[in-house]
């Protein structure tokens, strides 16, 4: 009788479900959704740093010595640090070509694909953008390719992972018509962002991002580049400038200021900038964001 | 839950199958041409460029030091094999215009129990540094203790490396055990100088002694070296510490013995939001080194005159401290402590003070500015300057965790 407080302990201590280890927080968004109560889920990147360049570290190594299933953003995405932290986890179970490897972008058509890839141009990813889940029909594609894919590794749930994700994805075709909505006034609105993140987004709301802050992708600012952004700021008239918490804001402020667009920021991850983590209540902010900054400016304002 | 899922699925597969704009600005054959050349090795080259200026005798001026070609590719589903071929530049350094395997081995990723098992030219893991190729360092030259204690090149052989890791939360253990054909670079000067115990402080008197090899004994597993270490590792919010204890053994039945000892410490900050402009490292390493080298005998001479054996037992260390204060900038300041591994009577201590500063244009290429003060055994000052720029051409990953 004294030991019953003991046995939801004893139940975690012995979970049977798959332990599931996410790279970035929006694909464990997803697979959140998808694997419910079934599956354990942890991710790696936090949701307030630079997924290109997270540090390794032993505590991300002991997750992914446990897992049963890895799923990477893909893209090239985690090039840096996925494989280093691979390697080091010795789990043969999540290995790339084993069942327990799951790359999420083999279930979109990425965006931007380099037709001749060179370091030329930047910190390119030769695969395409790989900031695709802020296209909610993506995000259904994932949670589909991740039911497929955890029903392999536990056939018992099958049927809970395939039913998840069906639903997940009835709920975001609701809510897609409902970012819709919110982001009407916003359409063709013309923005300048830090980093090429947004494309997806852009191409699903029709927005228009006329220029990044970064000359290249992954290369800093310069004060030569800021100027021909500014330019082109006031010449189309340019409502906001956008810019990832992760970033420097000495710089987006400047342009800000010299074309008098609005300074905004935005969740890039669930769970960052005060965002739920959860994918629908992330969308939702990052839709706030965007309505907010990009509804015109006053006439008033400086130019 | 069936009745239920059939609607829901279709119209799942419906709302993902929508013909947005991603699908439409996506490129697929672009992605297939990607893939064709796929299977290729993942080939890459790092040129490492260095200008030198310092006393008398230097060789100043731009040199390569090294061209490091790297070609990594899984053989199959069991087997991961990595290979570093340096071309190193004439004249700076003693290099020699020969091309050289630097590392050469097999990676097993399919075993069980969290294993790992590498085979072949390798640079086993020993220390903090000693995998850590030339041109990845973060200053210019290694180290002066792993120079005297390991060689120019580090800890390098051939042989077999076994590891695990167990982990506990955030908390994580590694062992390691190598098996080699020796320990070293060092073994294979043919001529060392010494002073000998008799030549007193004055270290007047020098005799020649060769370090004799027997390739035929090496066969036999007592001329083989042994290589351990045990990392322990974890991390605090921003803060990661990383603390190693490694040996090895070399004890041939015909040749010097050696044995080698190091203890090393890294302390790493880097903030999870500003992390692309800041961090802050810090790093130490001691190392031990025991040298028993045998009677020789001068078979030359009728009487044959026997030079006896001596032992010597030395110590080294390095400690560096770096900052990251913008995207691309870092600086440092390293201090060197090495007793010399060849002298018999005297340590004859080296010490070396060096700052630095890094500038990364992008992450594949770097600017190094480095200056050294050494002070000698004999308490003679040198001034040192270098220029270092290196670059990464393809698609070269880092070497470990």
């Amino acid at each position: 009788m004294t030991l019953y407080p003991l046995l939801p302990a004893l139940a975690l201590s012995v979970w049977a479900g798959p332990k599931i280890v996410v790279t970035t927080p929006d694909v464990a968004a997803v697979v959140r959704e998808v694997a419910g109560d079934a599956a354990e889920v942890s991710v790696l990147a936090s949701p307030h740093g630079n997924p290109h360049h997270l540090d390794p570290r032993p505590s991300h190594v002991a997750k992914l010595m446990k897992a049963d299933l890895f799923v990477q953003n893909g893209l090239e995405l985690e090039v840096g640090w996925a494989p280093t932290l691979l390697a080091a986890a010795r789990n043969r179970r999540v290995m790339p070509g084993q069942p327990g490897f799951l790359d999420a972008s083999d279930a979109v058509e990425p965006l931007e694909v380099p037709a001749n890839p060179s370091r030329a141009e930047g910190d390119v990813h030769p695969g395409g953008n790989p900031h695709y889940l802020l296209f909610p029909e993506n995000a259904a594609k994932v949670a589909l390719l991740t039911a497929g894919r955890l029903a392999e590794l536990d056939p018992a749930q099958a049927e809970a992972y395939h039913a998840n994700a069906a639903a997940f994805a009835e709920r975001l075709a609701e809510s897609a018509v409902r970012w819709e909505r919110s982001m009407a006034g916003a359409r063709d609105a013309r923005y300048v962002a830090y980093h090429r993140f947004l494309s997806y987004f852009n191409a699903r709301f029709g927005l228009e991002q006329i220029a990044e802050l970064e000359p290249l992708p992954g290369i800093p600012p310069t004060a030569r580049h800021t100027e021909a952004v500014v330019a082109l700021m006031r010449e189309k008239r340019a409502r906001a400038v956008i810019v990832e918490p992760w970033y420097e804001k000495r710089t987006p402020g400047a342009a800000a200021a010299a074309t008098g667009a609005r300074l905004a920021s935005f969740p890039p991850f669930p769970g960052a900038a005060g965002s739920p983590p959860d994918y629908f209540g992330w969308m939702d902010a990052v839709v706030a964001s965007f309505a907010g900054a990009l509804t015109p400016v006053p006439s008033g304002a400086a130019r | 839950m069936k009745r239920r899922l059939t609607p829901l699925l279709a119209g799942a597969l419906a709302f993902a199958s929508v013909p947005g704009s991603a699908q439409e600005l996506g490129a697929p054959w672009l992605r297939s041409k990607t893939l064709a050349n796929a299977l290729n090795p993942r080939i890459s080259a790092i040129p490492d460029f260095v200008a030198q200026t310092g006393p008398r005798g230097t060789d100043g001026g731009f040199r390569l030091r090294e061209l490091e070609l790297a070609i990594q590719s899984e053989v199959d589903n069991y087997a991961r094999v990595d290979a570093f071929i340096a071309f190193p530049g004439a004249g700076l350094f003693g290099g020699h215009a020969k091309v050289e395997v630097e590392e050469a081995y097999a990676t097993l990723t399919q075993l069980p129990w969290g294993l790992s098992a590498r085979g072949g030219k390798l640079l086993p893991n020993f220390g903090r540094l000693n995998m850590v190729h030339t041109h990845e360092l973060d200053q210019v030259e290694r180290p002066l203790a792993l120079t005297n204690f390991l060689g120019d090149e580090g800890l390098n052989s051939v042989g077999a490396e076994v590891s695990a890791s167990r982990a506990a939360g955030s908390f994580l253990v590694e062992g390691s055990y190598a098996l080699l054909n020796d320990v070293g670079a060092e073994e294979e000067e043919k001529e060392v100088e010494i002073c000998t115990e008799s030549a007193g402080a004055g270290c007047a008197e020098k005799v020649k002694v060769e370090v004799k090899h027997d390739d035929e004994a090496r066969r036999r597993a007592r001329d083989l070296a042994h290589v351990a270490k045990l990392r322990a590792l974890s991390d605090f919010g921003d803060w990661t510490v990383d603390a190693g204890l490694s040996g090895a053994l070399h004890t041939p039945r015909l040749a010097e013995h050696r044995k080698l000892g190091a203890l090393d410490l890294t302390v790493k900050w880097k903030p999870q939001r500003e992390g692309l402009y800041k961090s802050f490292l810090w790093r130490s390493e001691l190392l031990h080194a025991v040298r028993q080298i045998r009677d020789e005998v001068d078979v030359d001479t009728a009487a044959g005159t026997i030079t006896p054996g001596y032992k010597t037992e030395r110590r080294g260390f390095y400690t560096y401290g770096q900052y990251q204060w913008a995207q691309r900038w870092k600086g440092g300041l390293r201090l060197d402590y090495a007793e010399s591994p060849t002298t018999g009577a005297t340590r004859s201590p080296t010490r070396a003070v060096s700052p630095y500063v890094t500038w990364s244009l992008t992450e594949f290429n770097r600017l190094r500015l480095q200056w050294e003060y050494r002070t000698l055994a004999s308490r003679a000052h040198e001034n040192r300057a270098f220029l270092q720029w290196t670059m990464v051409l393809g698609p070269h990953g880092a070497h470990q965790f």
